[in-house]
């Protein structure tokens, strides 16, 4: 089991990673995007 | 003690979490009972107040009798009472659901509960359009707790003991600790789900807004579709799902909730705490983004060749959309069933299987195999290959990042092989039995894979009239694939000791 004791804890930092996090997901969907053009038959 | 006190005692300390775990649910019951006073719907506040009766009669009850067990739980009592405090709570949670008369039967209410607490989002509900809108709170508010766990809920705020309380919450299918005591990490997962709930549910709600609901039904919906979203749950209030809405916004909203609500707490917590590089270096978001957009390459190449969705933006609403539903295991969909038999090629409904096998995050509200199993498997696959290729006097040592840097060791590779070896034989289980009940093989495997991975998408099986037998199955899987096979082994495990003595 893996404990963690992060020392940073405050509503900015919360604000922060919930950003990071939909920063990521929207990389994810521009990846997907690359995808669905690269498929489409020309 | 002697050896039959020790099985009474053992059988009361089980009794006593269980309840406590019922109270929690038949509690739970007062935010329908609020909705339901709201819009007056009076059937359904007396539907929910026989529920809440019941539950609290069976929790308090087993409490009561059972008040004077040790608390202190060895691993396999935890396991048990974690999983039977399931099963219990399903046929309580179950009586609203059937009084409401929407179900055919208390079989077709039970399989909704679990469908809705495993938040799978497979439904058996008939003429869900019409649905009280206190029933459709209970809905999704199931699944939303369901997502975290009811064991974590809990822990949270109803068991005080910590004794057994860590062997409770690893049974309920989540063995990490974001903070070194179970009971603040339990606290610290609602607080990641609270915060998102507000969080998530006003832009839901204001996408809602912007295709013109009126302000009550775009909260309660942009609620209900967080709801469904966050816990990878899929249900939506509803019949025709995310498609009700026609609109690109609302999908892509409940899209970024559904892929965050797929992550590991751990990550969560370590990415709201300081540690942001964790949101590209985890092990598990490596493998997610990874096995996301081959299972995807799969759909787009498949369904390219039909020419139905004919340029990239559909092939995302359509495509994309039904497969991140899938592999973060929510169940969200802007297609009917049935078109995913008539439309899909088999390569794209490939795709979907494969995605919906290895589902979202571990420790998250996500089910099937896990980001971080594929990953350590995957590792150990590379390693292997390394010590092939090297010469036999080199050391190799792999390492994997999930919070921190691991050494990868045997026990890990055992673990994560042993749940997708056990995950795989469930499917094929299921597969097998919805095959012998006359289902294409196709369709058996795409809608099984759902119920295991507890993913709430649907070829067409799931229906009222599918045989009883499907149901039981389906409502066992769900569970069983939920609670990550251990605690349910434990039960089996416990009545064979029973039964034969140790």
């Amino acid at each position: 089991m893996r404990e963690q004791l992060n020392p940073v804890r405050s509503w900015a930092g919360y604000v922060l990673g919930m950003v990071i996090e939909a920063a990521y997901v929207t990389v994810m969907i521009a990846v997907a995007a690359l995808v669905a053009w690269a498929v489409m038959p020309r | 003690m002697t050896g039959s006190r020790k099985r009474v005692a053992a059988l009361a300390t089980i009794g006593y979490y269980i309840g406590r775990v019922i109270t929690g649910v038949g509690l739970l019951m007062l935010v329908p009972i609020t909705v339901a006073l709201l819009y007056q719907e009076w059937n359904t506040v007396v539907d929910f107040l026989v529920g809440l009766a019941a539950a609290l009669i069976v929790g308090y009850g087993l409490v009561h009798v059972c008040y004077r067990a040790p608390r202190k739980l060895a691993w396999v009592h935890g396991m048990v009472a974690a999983s039977v405090s399931w099963l219990v709570a399903m046929a309580v949670a179950a009586l609203p659901y059937w009084l409401s008369g929407h179900w055919g039967s208390y079989l077709d209410s039970m399989f909704d509960i679990m469908s809705g607490f495993t938040t799978t989002g497979l439904v058996l509900v008939q003429d869900l359009d019409h649905l009280a809108n206190g029933l459709n709170m209970w809905r999704h508010l199931l699944t939303y707790v369901g997502g975290q766990g009811m064991v974590v809920l809990a822990l949270s705020f109803l068991i005080r003991e910590m004794a057994g309380a860590y062997t409770i919450y690893v049974g309920e299918g989540k063995d990490e600790r974001l903070l070194p005591n179970v009971r603040h990490t339990a606290q610290a997962i609602w607080l990641v789900s609270i915060v998102y709930l507000v969080v998530g549910t006003f832009f839901q709600m204001l996408a809602g807004l912007w295709i013109g609901q009126h302000l009550d039904r775009a909260f309660f919906h942009g609620m209900w579709v967080f709801m469904g979203a966050w816990s990878t749950g899929g249900f939506a209030p509803q019949s025709s799902n995310i498609q009700y809405y026609h609109s690109l916004l609302y999908e892509l909203v409940g899209a970024v909730i559904m892929i965050i609500g797929s992550f590991n707490f751990a990550l969560h917590w370590a990415v709201w705490t300081g540690n942001r590089k964790e949101i590209y270096r985890n092990i598990e978001v490596v493998s997610f983004f990874v096995t996301a957009t081959l299972t995807f390459a799969m759909v787009a190449l498949g369904m390219s060749k039909t020419g139905l969705y004919s340029t990239p933006l559909i092939m995302l609403r359509k495509g994309w959309y039904q497969l991140i539903s899938g592999h973060t295991t929510t169940g969200f969909s802007t297609i009917f069933a049935r078109q995913f038999a008539k439309d899909w090629t088999p390569l794209a409904l490939a795709g979907m299987i494969m995605a919906q096998l290895i589902g979202g995050s571990a420790c998250s509200t996500a089910g099937g195999y896990k980001g971080l199993r594929v990953g350590i498997v995957f590792k150990a696959l590379m390693d292997e290959i390394k010590k092939i290729v090297s010469p036999s006097s080199a050391v190799i040592v792999t390492k994997f990042h999930h919070v921190k840097d691991v050494v990868l060791e045997d026990r890990h590779v055992r673990s994560a092989a042993l749940i997708i070896i056990l995950y795989t034989v469930a499917w094929l289980g299921g597969t097998l039995v919805a095959t012998y009940y006359g289902y294409p093989f196709l369709d058996a495997a795409f809608e099984t894979a759902s119920a295991n991975g507890n993913v709430g998408l649907s070829i067409g099986i799931t229906a009222p009239t599918m045989p009883n037998l499907l149901k039981v199955v389906y409502i066992m899987i769900m569970w069983a694939g939920r609670l990550e096979f251990m605690s349910v082994f434990a039960i089996i495990g416990f009545l064979v000791w029973e039964v034969r003595g140790r």
